[in-house]
């Protein structure tokens, strides 16, 4: 992967002989760790991408051929129209991997793993063998996920959120055959991989923080991961019981979710006396958390960009904890506004509306201490910044949807329309792959030693956000119109022909987010080997990772790991030379870190002055 | 590797991490539990439920478990007071006792479909019960693996020199699937 | 006396049963146009793939003896090794279809006829018939991508990537070599800011302006709760577009005004907690303000059971919908859903005296101002009924019932006129994934007046003729 050596120490080199497979496949060490999961979430991304726009052109154009398609899929392609069934199981495999395979694992997995002990000053992580275990199991899953698409009958097709009896049956559908049970390894494994990781980042940050990292000094990536890994590790397992149950159903007759199901259905014996509702239960209490398990790692990437890259230290950062934690705890009781119309109580439907409307109170504070902190900086709008400064506003453009569709009465027509996917596309989709963009941007120096190219960083926001734009926000109009989502084609209907320009228009946007991204690719494979070389600190940060040398080594640091004696977000203070002071730098006087009392700056009137003219 | 990670004992931990993870598995597995008891009730509460007997062998394994619980805990006493032959006895106790309780609930189960109550093709009410002593009872298997090693190592003499850490964290687990059958036993019994 | 009672009882449900037979066929007496449009064209269209292959000229490939066979009963028969039907499924993916045993030989033969009738037909007409299809795409309908262009555009995106590549790497250099970047980004970026809010904004305004029209939300609702539904949507659209404007012009704004140009430094402002409480209690207002007035919506539309409401049964599977009508007992009749998919398409239950005077249909008819209680009922997978124009939705659930109440206010003819769409008709659309023909799964809903209504009632039949429900009663009794 880089053609220089790594510089160890000698004593070290003796006792540690890297071969191919222990320094790149097998590493324990947790850079490296990051990066396979980095590299992997990209490939999977692109799949994952290519996948929605063959589905796009198939809703933009219902009545046109596409020879290729045939070339591509084979028999799922047949004189170049996309198999319906075909459709289904892409949206179905693109919203998978999306979900699960770029943005919970390329993401959290990627930067927890990378920053969790850069940040907060440790050698490695907690059980640095579990941490290769659980990016195994994610490989592995992902190649399960991959060969699913070759079965026979195509891979699952009950959408993402793989509902019973649709993937309960495998009589029900082409792809909840083998397609289906090769789905449920895959997210058997990949829970596997998300716990493991999830166990490790938390034992990493509550237990090996160097000496005077408090918690309240923690960069806010870090409180970020942190309750991520929480997140993870209280709902994946209520995923994996609600998994067993599915494959109990699937394959050896029981009846946990199927009711009134007649033999000829069901493959032979009649199934009655389960609920499908209580799977949508099992899975929304994971799939709700999931939400934050994508969006928080997201929002603790872009809160150290943009404290960094606008010289300032960021806008309230207790509030910020606050409400991490807030949307932390919220997210385990809202999962219901998910079922608000599956006959649920009414009065149970209210409860999860008021805690739904709840969450956004947390949420926009976080907008507001964002807002606060580009407010009067001094802003580097570098590539990371501007993808930060994206997800800000993907964050506002798809979170206020967001009251529509926790509000039970005003769901009940939108729900699982268009505005449905233009509102998650946006506040999840298109926000979270924003945040990942920006921390690759921020760290590829850190990852890799070396810098991308920052035009084409520009050029690639500049075209991604203008066709997320095109892309996700028409759909709202279509979804007022009630148009449904995950629906092959809208021919059916004289009503929603008015939207054959819009979907074309859509598909061309998506189309040119398409072509970007492999700019984006290009640049990031490229600069891998001809990058120029990073400086110790490119964005004059202050974060621990800064002050490890560029060019990795087993342990982090060569010498004693160094103390920490502020919080992270020392930036432009008053009376300082820089603009900035790394948290291993102690004030004037200050010796042993663990005996400082307070290591946030108490806000007092002195410290809000005017900006200084230099 | 093991140069650097030398280092890590310079980090100032609460726990240690392994004993940490050790717990934060146990309260993933908490969490999955607690997610097929609430299935378990919410499908309970829809009505068509089938009431089904919990054979009188759950009972015995009830005490087995209780009794294996003792016996870690004596081991590890022991082990404190540096008295490797009780180590030794007790480690064995508990393996047996262990070995016992899974036969048990396999025995359990064919008390269970001799009265009728089935995994498959039946009420969902009878396939929880095999699911969740089932699931049970992976856990148990692979602490009866844990308490195996431990065991072997006390033969061998090495429980002492690998530290109390792992009979320690040997013995937090088997207290946990025990409480957790505990639990699981009572709430079966109420919610029939 | 008592074994006597019994066979009695027996024989007549028998008879019954024979009963709900001829009548459920009895439905069912239009010609092939209409069971072909009743039971195929979720998955069949006569000259296009859809889900199952195109129909045209079938009746030349497949001799009616086996067609018969396959439509009754494609999965039996493919069970039994007919090696045309294997090679059928292997070719359509694996795709099981619909049994349709409820239809007779004759039925059948009648859509025979009918595929026959409209192959032989000029293409353009074929079409026309074929459930409808986009008027604006007609034109493209038959053009293929041409795939050297495919290749052409292939090849261009690449050289453009390259292209940007290459470029940025030597503004790069050139930048090193000067010791400063060509392209000065961060104050093109800043400019840009502005530029992306400026068009965006307006971009959004003219959306607003160009596409609110074919939203549901322009013809009004349709129902007695959508008025409600509506003003609460109206609210919380105002609330957060203000919210949305004032937010994404900061951000960009400050993107803008606050670029580094050298000479500031960025003012160190770590904390205003009189701040930070004043955006936390504000939006908690507001919020508080929306969750109240979505409570009273959402109970009103939930708690709305009248005695009044006539009972209607919406009946989904794979890939259709049924109505069932609860007659003029207004009560109906119970099902099993064993009995389901043999002569008894919807698994009504034959012992249940309500059964007799329900009406299964294939179109949902409403009364203007008469209160309907939907209740919903699947037979494999989930289904959604979402009948937008009434802001209604609600989830079909195999085994488990769900219900939907509500009020039609404006009748068919009153919308077609409102909406200047003599054609306009409106729907009842499946809104949750079950399967390949999902996209194509609908029934019409026709709300009509009183004496329409009735009248439309009048032409339907009621499962058991009264002679035969009045002997079944004393029987039972």
């Amino acid at each position: 992967m880089s053609d220089h050596n790594l510089t160890h120490n000698h004593e070290e080199h003796e006792h540690h002989e890297d071969n191919f497979f222990s320094k790149y496949v097998f590493s324990m060490d947790h850079k490296m760790i990051a990066r396979q999961f980095l590299i992997t979430g990209i490939i999977m991304g692109t799949i994952g991408m290519l996948m929605s726009l063959i589905f796009r052109l198939q809703l933009a154009y219902p009545d046109m051929k596409f020879p290729f398609l045939e070339g591509i899929l084979g028999h799922w392609g047949k004189d170049g129209k996309l198999d319906p069934n075909f459709y289904l199981a892409l949206i179905t495999i693109h919203g998978t991997i999306m979900v699960f395979y770029v943005l919970t694992a390329g993401l959290s997995g990627t930067f927890s793993n990378l920053l969790i002990p850069l940040q907060v000053g440790a050698r490695d992580m907690a059980s640095p063998f579990m941490n290769m275990l659980s990016y195994w199991f994610f490989f592995v899953s992902s190649v399960v996920l991959l060969v699913s698409l070759f079965v026979d009958g195509g891979p699952a097709s009950a959408g993402w959120t793989v509902y019973p009896p649709l993937s309960a049956l495998p009589k029900a559908i082409p792809g909840s055959g083998t397609g289906m049970t090769l789905w449920l390894v895959a997210m058997v494994l990949f829970i596997a991989s998300a716990l493991l990781g999830g166990i490790n980042y938390i034992a990493t940050v509550l237990n090996m923080r160097t000496k005077g990292m408090k918690m309240t000094r923690l960069p806010l990536t870090i409180w970020a991961f942190l309750v991520t890994a929480v997140l993870g590790l209280l709902s994946f397992p209520v995923l994996l019981g609600g998994s067993l149950l599915l494959i109990f159903d699937r394959s050896f007759g029981t009846s946990f979710y199927l009711s009134e199901i007649v033999a000829e259905f069901a493959g032979g014996i009649e199934r009655t006396g389960g609920s499908p509702i209580l799977f949508q239960h099992l899975f929304w209490f994971l799939g709700h958390p999931e939400v934050y398990i994508i969006l928080l790692p997201a929002l603790g990437i872009t809160s150290e960009v943009i404290a960094t890259n606008s010289r300032k230290p960021i806008f309230g950062y207790r509030a910020m904890i606050g409400s991490i934690l807030a949307i932390g705890i919220l997210s385990f009781i809202v999962w219901g506004h998910h079922m608000f119309i599956t006959g649920m109580n009414p009065f149970l439907g209210s409860v999860f509306m008021l805690g739904t409307l709840i969450i956004a109170v947390p949420s926009a504070v976080k907008t507001f201490n964002y807002l606060a902190t580009l407010w009067k900086g001094n802003l580097h709008l570098t590539p990371a910044m501007m993808f930060a400064i994206g997800l800000v506003s993907f964050f506002i453009s798809g979170g206020l949807t967001g009251i529509y569709l926790g509000n039970a009465a005003l769901d009940i027509n939108l729900h699982d329309t268009y505005f449905v996917v233009a509102h998650f596309h946006l506040v999840m989709g298109s926000a979270a792959i924003f945040g990942m963009l920006s921390g690759i941007y921020h760290w590829y120096p850190k990852l890799f030693g070396r810098m991308m190219n920052e035009t084409a960083g520009h050029v690639h926001f500049w075209l991604t956000i203008i066709s997320a734009y095109c892309v996700f926000f028409p759909m709202h109009f279509m979804g007022l119109a009630g148009v449904p989502r995950r629906y092959y084609a809208n021919t059916a209907y004289d009503q929603f022909n008015v939207f054959v320009d819009m979907n074309e228009f859509i598909t061309i946007a998506a189309i040119l987010g398409g072509v970007a991204q492999f700019i984006f690719l290009a640049n990031f494979f490229i600069s891998i080997y001809k990058g120029k070389r990073a400086p110790q600190n490119p964005w004059n940060s202050n974060t621990l990772e800064w002050t490890a040398p560029v060019e990795h080594l087993h342990g982090n640091w060569p010498g004693e790991i160094p103390h920490v004696y502020r919080w992270a977000y020392d930036y432009s203070k008053p009376g300082a030379e820089e603009d900035f002071i790394p948290q291993n730098i102690p004030d004037a006087g200050q010796t042993d870190p663990m005996q400082e009392a307070e290591g946030l700056p108490e806000p007092s009137k002195k410290s809000v002055q005017e900006p200084v003219m230099a | 590797m093991e140069n650097t990670l030398k280092n890590i004992e310079d980090a100032n931990y609460i726990i240690n991490p392994k004993k940490f993870v050790l717990w934060l598995l146990i309260v993933a597995s908490i969490m999955m539990f607690a997610g097929f008891t609430s299935a378990y009730i919410v499908r309970r509460g829809e009505g068509n439920w089938e009431i089904f007997n919990l054979p009188s062998l759950f009972a015995i394994n009830t005490l087995i478990i209780i009794l294996s619980s003792i016996t870690m805990q004596w081991s590890v006493i022991a082990l404190k007071n540096n008295k490797l032959s009780q180590v030794k006895t007790m480690l064995g106790l508990t393996l047996a006792l262990g070995l016992a309780f899974c036969v048990g609930q396999f025995l359990a189960w064919g008390q269970l479909t001799a009265d009728n109550v089935f995994f498959a093709f039946s009420n969902p009410s009878n396939s929880f019960v095999y699911v969740i002593s089932g699931v049970h009872l992976f856990h148990v298997v692979g602490g009866v693996l844990f308490v195996l090693i431990q065991f072997i190592q006390s033969l061998r003499g090495k429980v002492l020199a690998s530290a109390p850490l792992y009979t320690g964290m040997c013995a937090t687990y088997w207290h946990f699937i025990g409480i957790l059958w505990i639990y699981l036993y009572i709430f079966l019994y109420l919610y029939r | 006396m008592k074994i006597l009672n019994l066979l009695s009882k027996f024989t007549l449900v028998v008879a019954l049963a024979f009963t709900f037979h001829l009548n459920l066929k009895a439905q069912t007496t239009e010609e092939g146009k209409a069971l072909y449009n009743a039971n195929c064209t979720a998955c069949h269209a006569i000259n296009d793939k859809v889900v199952g292959p195109a129909l045209k000229d079938v009746h030349k490939r497949r001799e009616e003896a086996w067609l018969i066979k396959w439509i009754k009963n494609s999965q039996a028969l493919i069970k039994s090794g007919d090696a045309q039907a294997v090679q059928l499924y292997k070719e359509n993916n694996e795709a099981m279809m619909t049994s349709f045993e409820n239809l007779s030989d004759i039925e059948v033969k009648s859509i025979i006829a009918y595929i026959k009738a409209e192959s032989e037909a000029p293409a353009a007409a074929a079409t026309a018939a074929v459930a409808p299809t986009s008027g604006g795409n007609m034109e493209a309908a038959n053009t293929d991508w041409n795939s050297a262009i495919n290749w052409l555009l292939f090849i261009i995106t690449i050289i453009l990537v390259l292209i940007i590549a290459t470029v940025s790497k030597i503004l790069g250099r050139i930048g090193d070599i000067q010791g400063k970047p060509i392209i000065n980004w961060n104050k093109t970026n800043s400019i840009l800011l502005m530029a992306f809010l400026v068009i965006g904004l307006g971009a959004a305004t003219w959306e607003f302006w160009a596409h609110s029209k074919h939203t549901v939300f322009s013809s009004g609702p349709a129902s007695e709760h959508g008025g409600e539904y509506d003003s609460m949507f109206m609210v919380t659209l105002i609330l957060t577009g203000i919210v949305f404007v004032i937010t994404q012009v900061l951000l960009f704004w400050y993107g803008f005004k606050y670029k580094a140009d050298g000479k500031r430094k960025a003012l160190y402002y770590p904390d205003n907690h009189k701040i930070e409480l004043l955006w936390t209690v504000i939006p908690a207002i507001v919020l508080t303000v929306l969750v109240i007035r979505g409570l009273m919506t959402w109970n009103a539309m939930m708690y709305n059971k009248s005695e009044k409401s006539r009972n209607i049964e919406i009946y989904a599977y794979q890939f259709g919908w049924n109505a069932r009508y609860a007659g003029v007992d207004n009560k109906l009749g119970a099902h099993n859903f064993r009995e389901q998919g043999k002569m008894n398409a919807l698994g009504v239950d034959t012992n249940d005296v309500n059964a007799y005077d329900d009406v299964i249909t294939n179109e949902l008819h409403l009364e203007v101002n008469q209160p309907v209680d939907l209740a919903f009922r699947a037979k494999d997978v989930i289904h959604s009924a979402l009948l937008p124009h009434f802001r209604v939705q609600m989830n079909v659930v195999p085994g488990l019932p769900t219900r939907f109440g509500f009020t039609p206010t404006v009748t068919t003819a009153e919308m077609r006129t409102k909406l200047k769409k003599p054609e306009f008709d409106y729907i009842l659309l499946c809104n949750k994934i079950c399967g390949g023909a999902h996209y194509r799964m609908k029934m019409k809903v026709v709300v009509d007046t009183k004496e329409d209504y009735q009248k439309w009632m009048k032409s339907q039949k009621v499962l058991v003729n009264k002679t035969t429900a009045n002997a079944a009663a004393v029987a039972l009794k």
